[in-house]
């Protein structure tokens, strides 16, 4: 129960954190929506045993989450549920390459420990690029970047809502499961003869309220399609600069590789 | 007689004759211009006084229920859409029989009755949540019909019951600039709009609060302005007073008694609507038990509790 309303507690947060005035709050989402993407094509773009110059990229992540002002200790700890099934995923890496390319003391170095660390690399700083973008945006304003470079309004409408229904659902999975435990009391979770009830009962309740939602929007207009608007005031210089600075750090980050050279520097 | 007299007799027939002749066309003419002229006017008159009572009927009658008659049973399943039909009223329990009334512009219609007499559904059929089934209703002038919905629905707004179904988007801002936004309105007049909602509810200072962050009776409020920045001309309200503490609701009633156009509140609490309305129409098993003075219905005992009803409170005490 306390769990759920953790979920709760940290979407919230994730609102509140959109609302706060940060060095990236006069840029246009749409600049950021693109400097997240060339970071992404870039992080995917390495090869499987460049580990080092993968590691570059989270220069990028640190300077976005200092000018965000974002934990990026605290969102490591947040989503560390989300980096556990990272690491599950890329675990097969193990066992499906066990070409021994370099030896550490006595232990052989396989290329799945390389491809397994890369491939777990691009995935956590791909979340954390996400949740930067997210949380210095906000969903709505995601959605009006994408509205700006013109992608299906059906799509970002689905987005949108599907974000909306998320949440609504964790509040109807909170009100269910605070019912059950004020009724069970002692009882640690949920016994699992009531798992069946609970379940159909929270997606129904959920669909029920998501149904009186939509009636809402279409009383308002919504004819099935979002119209988003920017209302925060936006600063054209800023978003320039964020734009030609990023860019060029990014390309820099992919070409140079910053911590082979430090570590050269090092050992001279 | 002589020549001269013949002569004399014969001028005399001919102008008399021609006189008569004269006199009898322009009688005659006269008569048919006459008829022609009163005919016109006549006409005239019927089309002018037939355009006024329409204009008349227009401007005064908002909404308009015919011989309605609704069932959950039989209904298409179609959500949203107000589909015309045709069921058996025998074969299902009906929400609501063969009600009839009209409300007038700029009244304060209360809808009172105990629980699941039908006050929500005949908000909900007003615009088209549910599908009108048997009977007809016009708001406005239009049928509530699926190709009118959206004319209606921008007319006549609906507070839900639930403020958090209203709620849905992330600030009080956004939500209340929905409806202008979807509207195809420009950014200059969303924000007038939108604004202007927040100061009639009196909660414009919240704008930039995230709806999670507000207590029931700002979501209340909030609710009310994200239908209020639509503009409408009726405003449908389906039990606003409800878990508000007594200095929300007192405050609600305030609002509520500040905004000049047609307004329906479907509600069992009796003292809110006393507060704001004039006119009351207590619902029974979906049939219109008694409608009329707010004050007069509203003291009268042996009515109310004929129809599962108390009277109000502040009455009672």
């Amino acid at each position: 129960m306390q769990s759920i309303q953790n979920v709760l507690r940290e979407i919230h947060q994730l609102d509140e954190q959109t609302q706060q005035h940060t060095a990236l709050s006069g840029i246009h989402p749409g600049m950021k929506v693109l400097v997240t993407v060339f970071f992404l094509v870039l992080t995917t773009s390495f090869d499987k045993y460049n580990l080092t110059g993968l590691l570059g990229m989270c220069i990028y992540l640190i300077v976005v989450y200092q000018l965000g002002e974002i934990s990026l200790g605290g969102m490591l700890l947040r989503l560390k549920e989300l980096f556990l099934l990272l690491f599950l995923l890329g675990a097969a890496n193990l066992f499906f390459d066990r070409t021994v390319i370099s030896h550490w003391g006595q232990i052989p170095i396989t290329g799945g420990m390389f491809s397994f660390l890369t491939l777990y690399g691009k995935g956590v700083f791909a979340v954390l690029a996400g949740y930067a973008l997210v949380s210095t945006t906000g969903m709505e304003n995601v959605c009006y970047a994408l509205q700006v470079f013109h992608l299906p309004r059906i799509l970002i409408t689905t987005i949108l809502l599907t974000y909306r229904y998320l949440i609504l659902f964790v509040k109807e999975v909170d009100r269910v499961s605070l019912a059950y435990a004020m009724r069970a009391p002692g009882q640690r979770g949920i016994h699992c003869k009531a798992w069946g009830s609970l379940v159909g009962s929270m997606l129904l309740r959920s669909m029920d309220r998501s149904e009186t939602v939509y009636q809402s929007m279409q009383l308002r207009g919504f004819q099935g399609q979002l119209r988003l608007q920017m209302r925060e005031p936006i600063s054209i210089g800023a978003t320039f600069a964020y734009g030609i600075v990023m860019t060029g750090m990014l390309v820099l980050l992919r070409f140079i590789p910053v911590f082979e050279l430090l570590g050269s520097v090092i050992s001279r | 007689m002589g020549t001269e007299s013949k002569m004399q007799h014969v001028s005399e027939t001919g102008i008399k004759t021609g006189l008569k002749t004269e006199i009898e066309t322009e009688i005659e003419t006269g008569i048919e211009t006459g008829i022609e002229t009163g005919i016109e006017t006549g006409i005239k008159t019927e089309i002018k006084t037939g355009i006024e009572t329409g204009i008349k009927m227009e401007i005064q009658t908002e909404i308009q229920i015919q011989d309605l008659s609704f069932s959950y049973e039989k209904h298409s399943r179609k959500k949203g859409r107000a589909e015309i039909v045709k069921t058996d009223e025998k074969e299902s329990h009906m929400v609501l029989e063969h009600v009839s009334f009209s409300i007038q512009q700029g009244e304060k219609v209360g809808i009172i009755g105990s629980n699941g007499v039908g006050k929500s559904t005949l908000l909900k059929l007003m615009v088209g949540i549910e599908p009108v089934s048997i009977g007809k209703i016009h708001i406005l002038g239009d049928e509530v019909t699926q190709e009118n919905l959206a004319r209606i629905r921008q007319e006549a707004g609906y507070v839900f019951q639930d403020s958090e179904s209203q709620l849905f988007m992330s600030t009080i801002y956004d939500d209340v600039a929905f409806a202008p936004i979807n509207y195809g309105l420009d950014q200059e007049e969303v924000e007038r709009r939108t604004m202007d909602a927040l100061e009639r509810v009196r909660i414009a200072h919240l704008a930039k609060k995230k709806i999670y962050q507000l207590s029931g009776g700002e979501k209340k409020l909030a609710s009310i302005a994200t239908v209020l920045s639509m503009e409408p001309k009726i405003l449908l309200l389906d039990e606003p007073s409800v878990a508000l503490d007594p200095q929300n609701r007192r405050n609600l009633i305030r609002v509520l008694n500040d905004l000049s156009m047609t307004k329906v509140i479907a509600s069992h609490d009796l003292d809110f609507i006393y507060d704001t309305c004039d006119r009351t129409v207590i619902l029974d098993h979906g049939t219109i038990a008694a409608d009329g003075n707010t004050k007069e219905l509203l003291r009268n005992k042996e009515l109310l509790e004929r129809n599962g009803l108390e009277l109000p409170l502040s009455f009672s005490r």
